[in-house]
């Protein structure tokens, strides 16, 4: 990954160095390539040369006084005010990157981006300005549940895979191992949705619920831990904008908003929402557990068919909590379903786009290759440069995949304790065969669907 | 020209007085004016307060770097100041700042100097330099900080 950054600000004397020095810190602490242009009252330094701005995946520009953009014309343009990038330097790296990997090999036409650069303002909020595919931004209200799911996911990769290595082969390492992760789980997560709510002051009342709900309600799990998460996070939030006379404004960060925001989200999950969380998180699980055949097939395929649905977008995550919320709860097949039904979308447009190439451009046939990686690591975004040409056909051929391998494993009855890792976690399933069988019937279907459609469509051209 | 030809010893306090963010300013403006550095006091504040209004100097990690480019500046400079308890400065991260600087810049500002005022906008991003400025206790630590 290569990127490139320029910096500027109104005066020129402090600020643009301060961002270039963050930004350059945060890429060599990622392991990114970045070279940045500081613009300021010394003058430019390190301009970039159009063999730089050629060869880069992304472009980042953090700046608050307006720059020449046409240089960077048909790039992928993360823009951001110069303060955003001296306080989060690494969120704006880690951005450009992901629009980056989202857009290689697809096949946004040049000239569209470079419109879309030419007229676009400016606002508080880092933004990205090269095409987003369809569904492809997560929305606002979904962002505490994403961030703490992506802060648990080791977590529950370590419990899950140590629990099941333990029950198999009985070793107490294991087993301690597994324990504390999967205790751990809940006040990390709960730590995470409040730390987005409330930012760092959240942290600290959000993993205190989190363990309150963990020690006294264990059953409540992660549906508990979001409750107990936004509660301590927009408690956290209100105290932090309240105005104390500046001499006792040192000790708001420090004791007022963790003493009170831990005491109302902790005392909330003990005594008032632990229990009947922990009560509908029962009924959901013992539900599961009698459900008839028919009743286990239809929420495999819809859970499959969310997955499929935006590739990483707010169905997509909301299926895939569930499954993780069911996984942390001790219900494993819905886990087993999310990651069949994952896996699809990446593997069903390779396999489409090898059995009839003449109906895809060079960039997808090329997309398609890359996409076989992708599908087996349980990335559904491989299937992203097909869904942005075509987004109808491909979407309603991908959730039917999906749909037809969530629906196959629910009705296997297959469990997995696995949160992530596709093919990787394939010793973990409780029936690697019958997994593949889902996985690969769901790939059929995709792929025999689009391809499908994409006859009729040139016909009726 | 060294980053550390822009302190004076004049222009340094470790014991602000000041506990708002105005305060602070004046506070620098006079270290400034009477080293002097300054030929229009007033002017210069006004182009210090304008830039504060674009968007804080409070740039986070207990920093603040309030500047102005002025006519009313005669050579380049820095003020130091350091406050024990910190002061609200509208830092991006809302939290107090403790080590101010506060560059003075002639509008028509060599490039020597301007280079190394970047020098020390860039170490200050440094952990470690924060560090060893909250322990400084007399203008010679300081110095010691960026030479």
């Amino acid at each position: 990954m290569k990127l490139v950054a320029v910096t500027a600000c109104p005066t020129g004397i402090a600020h643009t160095y301060m961002a270039a020095e963050k930004l350059r810190m945060a890429a060599e602490e990622l392991g990114v390539e970045l070279k940045v242009e500081t613009r300021g009252s010394a003058g430019i330094a390190d301009e970039l040369t159009e063999e730089d701005i050629r060869l880069a995946d992304a472009v980042i520009l953090a700046v608050s006084v307006s720059v020449d953009k046409s240089r960077f014309a048909g790039k992928i343009v993360v823009e951001a005010p110069i303060a955003e990038a001296i306080r989060r330097p690494a969120v704006l790296i880690r951005q450009a990157e992901a629009m980056a990997r989202a857009n290689q090999d697809s096949a946004v036409p040049q000239d569209e981006a470079a419109a879309e650069l030419s007229n676009s303002g400016r606002d508080d909020a880092p933004k990205t300005e090269a095409d987003q595919p369809a569904g492809g931004g997560a929305s606002e209200w979904l962002k505490p549940v994403m961030t703490g799911m992506s802060y648990v996911i080791p977590f529950l990769m370590i419990g899950g895979i140590f629990t099941f290595l333990h029950a198999r082969w009985n070793i107490p390492v294991f087993e301690a191992i597994g324990d504390a992760a999967w205790t751990l789980a809940v006040p990390v997560f709960t730590g995470f949705v409040a730390y987005s709510v409330a930012d760092r002051p959240g942290i600290a009342a959000g993993a205190t619920a989190g363990l309150v709900l963990a020690l006294k309600h264990p059953g409540a799990g992660l549906l508990g831990g979001l409750a107990g998460g936004l509660l301590a996070g927009y408690a956290a939030k209100a105290l932090k904008a309240v105005k104390l006379p500046g001499q006792l404004s040192g000790l708001m960060p420090v004791f007022f908003v963790p003493l009170i925001s831990s005491l109302a989200a902790g005392y909330a999950m003990l005594a008032v929402l632990g229990a009947p969380l922990a009560k509908a998180q029962d009924v959901i699980s013992s539900g599961m557990q009698g459900m008839p055949l028919a009743a286990r097939l239809a929420l495999g395929m819809l859970i499959g068919a969310m997955l499929a649905y935006d590739l990483g977008g707010p169905v997509n995550k909301i299926a895939y909590f569930f499954g993780l919320m069911m996984m942390a709860g001790g219900v494993f097949e819905p886990q087993a379903a999310s990651m069949a039904a994952g896996m699809v979308p990446s593997l069903a447009v390779a396999l489409a786009a090898l059995a009839a190439p003449q109906k895809y451009s060079d960039k997808e046939r090329k997309a398609g290759k890359s996409a076989w990686l992708y599908g087996i690591s349980y990335v559904a975004e491989g299937a992203l440069p097909f869904l942005s040409r075509d987004p109808k056909k491909v979407k309603a051929a991908l959730v039917i995949g999906g749909a037809t391998a969530g629906g196959l494993s629910m009705a296997f009855g297959l469990t997995l304790p696995a949160p992530h890792g596709g093919l990787f976690v394939l010793p973990f399933v409780s029936s690697p065969p019958l997994f593949l069988a889902a996985v690969a019937a769901g790939m059929l279907a995709g792929a025999v669907t689009l391809n499908l459609l994409k006859r009729e469509a040139a016909r009726s051209r | 020209m060294e980053p550390i030809d822009l302190f004076s010893e004049n222009r340094t306090t470790f014991q602000l007085r000041a506990t708002t963010k105005q305060g602070v300013i004046d506070e620098l403006i006079g270290l400034l004016d009477k080293d002097g550095v300054l030929s229009d006091r007033e002017s210069f504040r006004k182009a210090v307060l304008k830039r504060e209004e674009e968007f804080s100097t409070g740039i986070g990690m207990g920093i603040a770097i309030p500047h102005g480019k002025s006519e009313a500046v005669k050579v380049t400079a820095i003020a130091f100041g350091r406050s024990e308890r910190g002061v609200e400065f509208d830092s991006l991260d809302e939290q107090p700042a403790h080590l101010f600087f506060m560059l003075a810049v002639p509008e028509q500002a060599g490039e020597e100097q301007l280079i190394a005022l970047t020098e020390i906008s860039k170490r200050l991003m440094h952990e470690e330099t924060r560090n060893r400025l909250n322990q400084a206790g007399t203008y010679e630590e300081l110095l010691e900080v960026f030479r």
